[in-house]
């Protein structure tokens, strides 16, 4: 009896470490994500520094549209932030996902895939020829399944980014130059030395929709891109203080006007 | 056939090459657009699309955390997707940031390379047009041989004349030695100032300022513009020349006129053109030749202005071997062009002046669908202002301006039997001939810059334009166009010029046996500066307008020429059939041409 009673406190305690464990190991992978960026990279071109604060180069409208693509793309990566969590914005089976979400079941579905095929060939001794091609096939359409709902996911995603980004793509036509520089510099401190974002970078503009289409083909790639991509944005824009200053200025003003609406009524 | 030869063999490769001027032309629009597109380095047009339903972040709105704290937020708090404040701005507004570019935004950016110091340089540093040396005054056209066959003399010449280096101004101060500054004076380093130390210094500022600042590699405007600094402006002049000599009593009297073909065109060396090819890029010949045919050769055929002029011996003693004769001479304005642009191009003074709106070429150059408009606009501002130095230098008529002249002559032959009474100097003879003509005033047109831009830009400020009203700013940036464009179009009025005086003296030994004959001599050439009478320029711009640099300097020339004919008679008339060549040794203001001649005079 006290043996039982022993081993059942000691698998519940097993089992709730085990959870605990797990549910760590997740939300540390997610934040491990979200402060990816903690090593705060600033660009220090000459020339944001000049354009700073500048109401042709980057003022307030510019540098809160800079936060606003920002923003979107981290929704994507990361989910909606909610008051009970964050919230992914993509669908599978009824349930919402962020791409780091979809990125680890992409490499988990590899994984699983790759090792359930190993294990069975070893196995394949303990299987009638017919069990076996019958228990590769379940492997395999389990595999594909997902991998198909994944890359259908993948698809609706970079479409999406490609909306997202079509007028912030469509204004950065003909300075492709100096956004390359700026990209470049980014990476060079981010020690990036093979990222989609510089390759967007070196694209030419009318294959960029393209090119993305094509050679993004993983959730793993496109979060790095989008990953990449937000850390530039945010780069950017902390090499412009006094964009920020007139930027929070504006949203002061909006503030008080939204407040003095409410009051009126 | 003779145009053909001319143009084909003459004036091969002595012309800026036209992929030379456009690549100068693209590097400078692609460093104008790259900088201006880094500077406006804008998201256009941009809104995101929220495709996602955010009302649920609108109860947020009513924050705990107090708002002041996320006006003095650092920019951790600003990226954080927690701070509801932002966030809740960021997803429900929309950054119309659509640039209607504005005359203070332009302003601003325009002020911020110092643009405002780079107008306030001149680009003109002469406006006056070119000296040139009417053909009726060459020693080589003087009929003056022993015509004692019958009573008219009918001369035909076949000439070529060429000018390789003209000169634009006058010798300049840059230097001790007397030879470089007569020959720097045909270079266009003299007439625009495109290697003034302090527009280079300006250049050379925005460029560091710009590479400095944005980290781009830019095209160097201070080199390219190096690169021209010895451009000059060639002539050439080919035709006949004909005369027609009689004799009433003791009176001669000579009727003169030239038919022919004149070219002008800008050189550059072939050194020059390879240090430019390696600047800019080799060039597509044909491309090249059609360009310089647009833009940078002038050419026409037709009449020049017609002499008459009679002399009668004075004094004693008057006979056929010793005679001093004086007489008068008038130039009838009788230039016409029969045709104009056989090969190049004719170019008419820009009189109406263009006008240049900053505004609309960068919101043109900023959308991707109308750059090129933008693009073609600089374009045609470029070469309409290449057309216009043209017209100024290579743009000339075929005669005197349409300035009627009037003058005196004397002429002289000596014996030098009379001097050195030796057997050998029973045919020598010392001849000569001096003029002296007035041209009378006409109207032409004249190129003017405005004096004092400095002044004119003192009553703007440069310094805090961001403090500026849309209207002031608006005002400025009217102001800066209006310089831009007096930078490189100068004004065209027409004017009543006065020549003034022209002066010639030439003098020969000649020898001349029955057979045959040879002359050897020297020429000088002088006329004085002009004047102008009366600038049809509105009043109140007549007092600012610099007039100096208007002016043509006075020309001089001192030549060294010679002749060797032969004579062939029969019953009826006495041919003279004689190979001349002139060679100037010393100019000033005009340039050093080379001459050869091939005379027909019949005697009869």
């Amino acid at each position: 009896m006290k043996k039982t009673i022993v081993f059942g406190v000691v698998f519940c305690l097993s089992a709730n470490l085990a959870l605990v464990s797990a549910e760590k190991e997740n939300k540390c992978e997610k934040e491990s994500y979200e402060n990816i960026y903690q090593n705060i990279i600033v660009l220090e071109s000459p020339m944001l520094g000049f354009i700073d604060g500048k109401s042709f180069g980057m003022n307030e409208s510019t540098f809160g549209l800079l936060l606003q693509v920002r923003r979107e793309v981290r929704k994507r990566l990361f989910g909606i932030p909610t008051q009970s969590g964050r919230v992914g914005i993509y669908t599978l089976n009824g349930k919402q996902y962020c791409l780091i979400e979809l990125t680890k079941m992409e490499s988990e579905n590899e994984a699983e895939y790759y090792s359930k095929k190993s294990y069975l060939e070893k196995n394949r001794s303990k299987y009638t020829p017919a069990e076996y091609q019958s228990e590769l096939a379940k492997i395999e359409e389990k595999y594909q399944k997902t991998k198909d709902s994944l890359a259908k996911i993948l698809h609706e995603a970079k479409e999406d980014f490609l909306q997202l980004s079509a007028g912030y793509r469509d204004s950065a036509k003909g300075m492709k130059g100096p956004l390359l520089m700026l990209i470049q510099e980014f990476c060079d401190k981010k020690g990036l030395k093979d990222c989609f974002l510089l390759t967007w970078g070196e694209t030419k503009e009318e294959e960029e929709d393209n090119n993305l289409r094509r050679k993004v083909q993983t959730f793993k790639v496109f979060t790095q891109f989008c990953e990449d991509l937000a850390g530039f944005l945010e780069a950017m824009a902390r090499a412009c203080p006094k964009a920020k200053g007139m930027f929070l200025e504006m949203v002061r003003s909006a503030k008080l006007q939204k407040e003095a609406q409410r009051a009126n009524k | 056939m003779l145009s053909k030869y001319l143009t084909g063999i003459v004036i091969k490769k002595l012309y800026f090459k036209k992929e030379i001027f456009m690549n100068f032309v693209k590097k400078l629009f692609k460093t104008f657009f790259v900088t201006f597109f880094i500077i406006l380095l804008g998201f256009n047009k941009v809104s995101i699309a929220a495709n996602f339903d955010y009302d649920f972040l609108d109860d947020q709105i009513c924050v705990t955390k107090d708002i002041e704290d996320d006006f003095d937020c650092d920019f951790d708090t600003l990226f954080d997707d927690n701070n509801p404040t932002i966030g809740d701005y960021l997803d429900n507004q929309q950054f119309d940031i659509t640039r209607k570019t504005d005359a203070k935004t332009i302003l601003e950016l325009l002020v911020s390379v110092d643009a405002q110091k780079l107008l306030q340089e001149y680009l003109f540093l002469k406006t006056n047009i070119l000296n040139k040396r009417s053909l009726l005054d060459n020693p080589l056209f003087i009929m003056n041989k022993r015509y004692d066959y019958g009573t008219w003399v009918l001369g035909c010449t076949l000439f070529f004349e060429q000018t390789t280096r003209m000169h634009f101004t006058k010798p300049c101060n840059c230097s001790s030695n007397r030879k470089y500054k007569y020959e720097t004076a045909s270079c266009i380093k003299t007439y625009l100032g495109i290697t003034q130390p302090s527009l280079l210094s300006i250049l050379t500022g925005i460029e560091e300022k710009i590479i400095g600042d944005f980290g781009v590699e830019i095209f160097s405007f201070a080199k390219a513009l190096r690169l021209f600094e010895n451009a000059t402006a060639q002539e050439r002049r080919a035709g006949f020349f004909f005369s027609l000599m009689g004799q009433y009593k003791k009176i001669d009297f000579r009727f003169k006129v030239p038919f022919y073909y004149s070219i002008r065109n800008f050189y550059l060396t072939d050194e020059e053109q390879t240090a430019i090819s390696n600047e800019f890029g080799e060039s597509d010949d044909e491309e090249g030749l059609r360009f310089a045919r647009n833009h940078l050769i002038s050419d026409r055929l037709g009449l020049g202005d017609l002499r008459f002029e009679f002399d009668f011996p004075i004094g004693c003693p008057t006979t056929e071997e010793m005679h001093f004769k004086a007489g008068a001479f008038a130039t009838i304005p009788t230039a016409v062009s029969m045709v104009k642009g056989l090969y190049g191009q004719v170019f008419c003074p820009q009189i109406r002046r263009p006008k240049i709106d900053f505004v609309e070429i960068f919101d043109l150059a900023q959308n991707d669908n109308t750059r090129c408009q933008a693009i073609e606009i600089g374009k045609n501002f470029a070469l309409n202002a290449l057309n216009g130095i043209s017209s100024m230098l290579i743009d000339t008529d075929l005669g005197n301006n349409r300035h009627f002249g009037l003058g005196v002559l004397l002429k002289t032959k000596t014996p030098v039997s009379s001097i050195f009474n030796r057997w050998w100097t029973r045919n020598l003879y010392f001849k000569g001939k001096m003029t002296v003509e007035y041209l009378f005033p006409a109207m032409e047109y004249r190129w003017f810059v405005e004096e004092c831009k400095s002044e004119l830009f003192e009553q703007y400020d440069f310094e805090d334009v961001e403090e500026q009203s849309e209207a002031q700013a608006a005002n400025t940036l009217a102001f800066l166009e209006k310089m831009f464009v007096d930078m490189f179009y100068p004004y065209v009025y027409k004017t009543k010029v006065a020549p003034g005086f022209i002066f010639m003296w030439a003098s020969k030994l000649t020898y001349e046996a029955k057979r045959w004959g040879i002359h050897v001599g020297w020429d000088t050439w002088l006329q004085s500066r002009e004047v102008f009478d009366e600038i049809c320029a509105p009043s109140s711009q007549i007092g600012s307008l610099d007039i100096e640099k208007a002016r043509r300097p006075w020309g001089y020339q001192w030549n060294v020429f010679g002749s060797l004919f032969y004579k062939k008679q029969n019953k009826k008339s006495r041919l003279y059939i004689g190979l001349n060549g002139e060679v100037t040794v010393s100019s000033r203001g005009i340039g050093k041409p080379f001459k050869l001649t091939l005379s027909f005079e019949r005697d009869f």
